[in-house]
């Protein structure tokens, strides 16, 4: 018998951080029949702060066949440094992207970096189990649904591959123990897909369609992370925790018993103009400590540019409510939005300060691959850096040197706010 | 935005020796300062209390200064902000108790962008490292446990010191400051001259990556007057109306949108000192008002 195909799975994140996706596209390769005993998968869960050298030298330390990266925008340009280091010391490895950041623009990510074989386009899990397939076996990887890749000198797309319907076919990586929960930052997911469609945002992928895990399946997953030993809080990755009254109702009888011992969910994303009295008493009885929301900007012309809707006054109710419950509130802002100018931005800023809400955080506007802005940047007077992390440089009503401004002005602002006793 | 009440701690000779004879210091006696900070916690309707300014008198030197800040906590402030020397926060052990008595903002006096000149402006030898030190220190001590903090870089700005603003601005963000403040103390500078300086500054603080704030606003927001002083917040690259070309600050102005006004100062809301300062740069004018086709 041959030996397998040894895999590395290779994520860059914020230090203390794991990857929830490698962890679901490694039980799902784990778990697929025609891959048991064919393929070996090692996780590597590394700091995006450390130098791509000593990323290599870790990787190749554990000699793959196969190195895998999970790429986000904030990741890119190391793993791009990285993979360039591993081909020219391991020529005959093959190395595989995936992720938000290389597959809504995979062909452009190959014919930019030569030292890449392919790309998985969209949900990993599957794709990636078929593309390891098809390299036991050494079939052509191009020919495989959501994979791009090099046919000798030119680059082949296949073609997409329908997103998985029973989200439930993906093993959960904590209860597989593919995935060991990190004690201060571990991350569970209920659904996947947004109700909203933000020009800036690659959340909906395209689709406003949810699709959930079962109720019994993310119960298991609480409760397993809640129980791990040491384990007083973690978050969730759902694009809008408070989906529906019914599902929010049903999580906090899921995590209230976790709450009563002590279990805080902190940065929840929310739909703030939702919350009514009920929901946030709802959210504190999950133990939610915090939340995360918008309004990312107040300008009408932005607004109207994001497809975002925005009602102050519900927007502000809502901010109440959690502050009642005892719920500390992080409202976002982006800087540089199209039709938004600097005095919309301090608009925003003002209106959020006077409502304060808890937390303030503003940050530049990254045209991601794959959002409504990256299609019409041109339409939109949209000018970004090609390379990621993607910032806006200038837009049609902000220039340059105002976007600069309003970055550091929002900073100090923001440290001001915050530096506060109660 | 973010305003704070200040409350005198008493006089205090900590601007420029070299504009004038110093006064005698004189600390306020604490039940004083304590009775205004409550008249002013009494006056706040909104929950939490009020953001209060301990400004005037050095805070260190204060024979009761622990009393004061533990009364501006009991009376439910939310921020409270020493203006001081930072001599005294070289002491870990100060900077930790000024900490967990509740501070979180420092205003720190810098009068140049070196030991000698800032000593010999402020006649006090050592105060500029003593100060430089002092931030350091204290955000150093507040990262270890944990607390925000914010800690400003005040310049107090006059014709002794006026060029050196810039560098100024450059050893404050190289220090850690949270933000700089430039206030224009001085009425015989000429601000017309000193423009070019001012603006300087506020672009040495963007690239450096630190606010840069003149006398709490941007430049000067008062109505009529951004064309002249606007191009720190210009809405519009580059707009000139004609009259632009016959102002004195046409060479480091970018000009602005005629139409802004109301909506800058419906989002700025400048404090009175802008008008004085937007009056002082634009001496020289018949009816500066008419010029920029504001009446």
């Amino acid at each position: 018998m041959s030996e397998p195909l040894k895999v590395a799975l290779v994520a860059l994140n914020q230090p203390g951080y794991q990857s929830l996706g490698l962890g679901y596209v490694r039980s799902y390769a784990e778990a697929h029949d025609r891959l048991r005993g064919k393929v070996a998968l090692q996780t590597h869960d590394l700091s995006v702060d450390a130098d791509p050298w000593w990323l290599a030298y870790r990787i190749l330390r554990a000699r793959p066949d196969v190195v895998a990266f999970s790429v986000a925008c904030w990741s890119a340009a190391s793993v791009y440094e990285t993979c360039a280091l591993l081909r020219a010391s391991r020529p005959e490895v093959t190395i595989v992207l995936g992720g938000p950041e290389v597959g809504p623009i995979a062909e452009d990510v190959l014919h930019r970096n030569p030292s890449v074989d392919m790309v998985v386009r969209g949900e990993g899990e599957e794709t990636f189990a078929e593309l390891l397939r098809v390299l036991v076996s050494g079939k052509r990887p191009w020919m495989c649904p959501g994979v791009t890749a090099r046919d000798g000198d030119t680059i082949v797309s296949a073609p997409d591959r329908p997103l998985i319907e029973n989200l439930d076919e993906i093993p959960s990586p904590y209860l597989s123990g593919t995935l060991a929960p990190s004690p201060t930052n571990a991350f569970i997911e209920t659904f996947r897909g947004c109700p909203h469609r933000c020009a800036y945002c690659y959340e909906a992928k395209g689709s406003t369609r949810i699709r959930s895990f079962s109720r019994d399946r993310v119960q298991a997953e609480v409760d397993h992370v809640a129980e791990a030993t040491g384990h007083h809080t973690f978050s969730f990755v759902d694009s809008v925790f408070n989906l529906t009254p019914d599902r929010l109702s049903w999580l906090a009888d899921v995590l209230e018993p976790h709450a009563r011992r002590g279990l805080r969910l902190h940065t929840i994303e929310v739909d703030i103009e939702r919350i009514d009295a009920a929901q946030a008493a709802e959210l504190k009885r999950a133990g939610v400590a915090s939340v995360e929301t918008g309004p990312q900007s107040i300008g009408e012309r932005a607004l109207e540019t994001c497809n975002r809707a925005f009602d102050p006054k519900r927007f502000s109710q809502g901010v109440a409510e959690l502050k009642k419950q005892g719920v500390s509130v992080e409202c976002d802002l982006i800087i540089g939005l199209p039709g938004d100018d600097p005095y919309d931005v301090i608009a925003g800023l003002r209106w959020l300060l006077n409502m304060d809400p808890g937390s303030i955080q503003a940050s530049t506007l990254r045209v991601l691959p794959g959002t409504h802005f990256a299609a019409t940047s041109q339409e939109v007077g949209l000018a970004y850096k090609s390379e990621p992390d993607h910032s806006v440089i200038q837009t049609e009503t902000m220039g340059f040197a105002d976007i600069r401004r309003m970055e550091v002005m929002a900073a100090a602002l923001q440290s001001r706010y915050r530096a506060r006793l109660h | 935005m973010l305003q704070f009440i200040d409350i005198s701690l008493g006089h205090s000779n900590a601007t420029c020796a070299r504009c004038g004879p110093p006064g005698a210091e004189d600390p306020r006696a604490a039940r004083e300062v304590i009775a205004e900070i409550a008249e002013v916690s009494d006056a706040w309707c909104t929950a939490p209390g009020p953001n209060i300014g301990l400004t005037g008198f050095e805070p260190f030197r204060h024979p009761d200064i622990q009393e004061i800040v533990d009364a501006c906590v009991r009376m439910g402030a939310d921020r409270i902000r020493l203006d001081t020397e930072a001599r005294a926060l070289t002491d870990a052990e100060t900077s930790m108790s000024v900490l967990a008595a509740g501070v979180r903002h420092l205003r720190v006096v810098l009068l140049g962008a070196t030991g000698s000149q800032h000593d010999s402006l402020a006649s006090s030898p050592g105060s500029f490292i003593a100060a430089l030190d002092g931030v350091q220190t204290f955000t150093a001590t507040a990262r270890n446990v944990n607390a925000r903090v914010h800690v400003t870089a005040l310049i107090d700005v006059c014709t002794h010191n006026l060029k050196a603003v810039p560098d100024t601005v450059t050893v404050a963000a190289r220090t850690g400051v949270s933000d700089v403040l430039i206030r224009v103390s001085d009425p015989s500078l000429d601000l017309r001259s000193a423009a070019p300086w001012l603006e300087a500054a506020c672009d040495t603080g963007i690239v450096n990556a630190v606010w840069v704030e003149v006398e709490g606003i941007p430049f000067g927001m008062a109505t009529g007057w951004e064309l002249h002083l606007a191009s720190t917040y210009r809405a519009v690259h580059g707009r000139k109306a004609e009259v632009c070309l016959s102002c004195a600050l046409v060479d480091v102005c970018s000009g602005a949108v005629l139409e802004a006004s109301d909506r800058i100062l419906e989002t700025f809301q400048p404090p009175a000192c802008a008008e004085l300062l937007c009056e002082q740069i634009s001496r020289g004018f018949d009816s500066p008002m008419e010029r920029c086709g504001h009446v």
